[in-house]
């Protein structure tokens, strides 16, 4: 079991560069129909931002800050908002992957170990352009950098861990069947709504938000610019995150060890 | 004759292709060891070597198992059953127009194909304008393919193909595109890339190209090595005994058949970008 998740590992190091080009490559193919394609990546999210945000704010929740954080209830929003576009990108974008790129799956040698990383990392560049306008934010309203920002690539780390695994899985899974992606079409407005994007579930005990990894994602972000908390504060929380997080890598592990040689077959 | 002299060692090489009607079969296949599609044998026991520097084209009917053995040379599907050991840098076309997307432009289609053909970046540079020099594209490298007149496509990715050989050359593609001018450039073009001791295996597609190009001819007809020898010799034979068997009348040369090369640029499927 362990060498091929060494293999895995080994060539999506070796094989970053090569990696980088075609994830590159894919990023301008999507944002290159328009004149200003980065630009509308980058919108998009911001007007979710301002449209919850005047909705809430103005709405159910009457403006207040949330309790316990260090900040306005716009950084707030926005931390989980940044997080939740980078991973909603994939949710459902990433499953084709391989298929997207059937004739080099079908014709080369490829690592195809990789193929996963490809899709992650071409949505990488708008997710980092968004925290740095997210860091721009907080220092505009008055929130001052401070040491617990020091854990923001730790859980982009996790968050990418998380999405390699996601990507697999689903790509994988969908190119048995094509229902797995109309399935999680369908569960992807569930994840947004029941993963506290949108309202505080600190402290809260359901199950479903302590073992729900977008949820600790989103949080992750938030301890970091909201409430300063360090990683290792919330053990059991993060304990919940990890297994679900061993569970995927056990799944994936189980689909590429069995697909890996067809692939090019099957593709 | 030593050890090192065989640059490709083929032995007892088989290969089915199963089919499958329902997810359970499909599940049963790649998930469990459980096999319950329907198997088309295509490869049947086929032995051979090829020699450092020998010149080999492939012939045989569509369908014949010529380019699955092709793809198990190259080592991108395995063989259910028998080996193939390679010695020597191996280089393999399989597909001139490899991650080839409409939507892209030649430049970033060019970067595409170069990276899946595994060159470091420092290459992708220093060939890119040979190679678009080559495909008489050099004005047209930052429009999208889409806007690329018929043929200037393949054009580009044979360019790219044929900009830089190996120790053992793999091609299976086509050799023209349109004209007869090209033909003979592009034949030319790969006649120099294979020269000397790069070591070239074919896969045939029109008998007159492949006579310009190899010395040697292996037949296979239904999954079968059917002739290994000189290639004028393996022509004869494939035009005697080969007939499209399996198949209705389609008794003609296939030097026909393959030149309906159609021009379906897989525009990959858009992307599933429905808000939340």
């Amino acid at each position: 079991m362990f060498s091929l998740m060494f293999r895995v590992i080994k060539e999506n190091i070796a094989y970053f560069p090569q990696t980088l080009r075609l994830a590159r490559a894919e990023l301008k193919r999507t944002y290159m129909t328009s004149d200003f394609g980065m630009f509308w990546a980058i919108m998009k999210p911001f007007m979710y931002l301002l449209m919850f945000y005047v909705a809430i704010s103005s709405g159910f929740r009457g403006g207040k800050d949330i309790e316990g954080t260090v900040c306005p209830y716009f950084i707030w929003l926005a931390a989980g908002i940044v997080q939740w576009q980078f991973i909603a990108d994939l949710l459902v974008g990433g499953a084709s992957c391989y298929n997207r790129r059937k004739s080099i799956v079908r014709n080369t040698k490829f690592p195809l170990s990789t193929v996963p990383m490809i899709a992650v990392v071409s949505k990488m560049m708008v997710y980092l352009i968004m925290i740095g306008i997210l860091i721009l934010m907080c220092i505009f309203m008055g929130v001052m950098p401070s040491i617990y920002w020091l854990q923001l690539p730790l859980y982009i780390a996790l968050t990418v861990i998380f999405l390699y695994l996601w990507v697999m899985i689903t790509s994988l899974m969908s190119i048995i069947s094509a229902d797995i992606l109309e399935f999680i079409k369908t569960i992807k407005t569930a994840f947004f709504w029941l993963s506290g994007i949108l309202f505080n579930v600190k402290g809260r005990t359901n199950p479903f938000f302590t073992w729900n990894p977008i949820s600790y994602l989103a949080e992750g972000f938030r301890n970091t610019f909201a409430y300063h908390i360090w990683i290792w504060e919330e053990t059991s929380l993060l304990m919940h995150f990890v297994v679900m997080l061993l569970i995927m890598t056990a799944v994936a592990y189980l689909l590429f060890r069995r697909m890996e040689k067809r692939l090019p077959e099957i593709l | 004759m030593g050890k090192a002299e065989t640059a490709i060692r083929v032995r007892h090489v088989s290969k089915s292709y199963r089919q499958y009607k329902t997810n359970m079969q499909k599940i049963g296949f790649l998930l469990l060891k459980r096999d319950t599609g329907i198997r088309t044998d295509v490869l049947q026991d086929i032995s051979f070597d090829i020699k450092k520097g020998e010149k080999v084209g492939i012939i045989g009917r569509q369908q014949s198992g010529k380019t699955t053995l092709m793809r198990i040379i190259a080592g991108v599907i395995r063989p259910d059953s028998g080996k193939v050991k390679i010695s020597g840098g191996l280089t393999s076309i399989l597909e001139v127009r490899l991650g080839f997307d409409a939507a892209m432009t030649g430049l970033d289609n060019y970067k595409v194909m170069t990276t899946a053909l595994g060159w470091s970046s420092e290459m992708i540079k220093e060939h890119e304008d040979s190679v678009f020099e080559f495909a008489k594209l050099t004005d047209e490298k930052d429009e999208t393919l889409r806007s690329y007149k018929k043929g200037a496509p393949t054009r580009l990715g044979f360019a790219i193909a044929t900009e830089m050989g190996n120790d053992i050359y793999l091609y299976d593609g086509p050799l023209s595109f349109g004209s007869k001018i090209w033909n003979k450039i592009c034949i030319n073009r790969l006649l120099k890339l294979i020269d000397g001791d790069t070591t070239f295996v074919m896969s045939v597609n029109k008998l007159a190209d492949g006579a310009k190009l190899c010395g040697r001819g292996i037949v296979i007809h239904e999954g079968e090595l059917v002739f290994d020898g000189p290639y004028a010799d393996a022509v004869d034979y494939f035009r005697k005994n080969c007939r499209q068997s399996s198949r209705k009348k389609e008794t003609e040369a296939m030097n026909e058949e393959v030149e309906a090369e159609q021009e379906d640029l897989s525009d990959s499927d858009e992307e599933n970008s429905d808000d939340m």
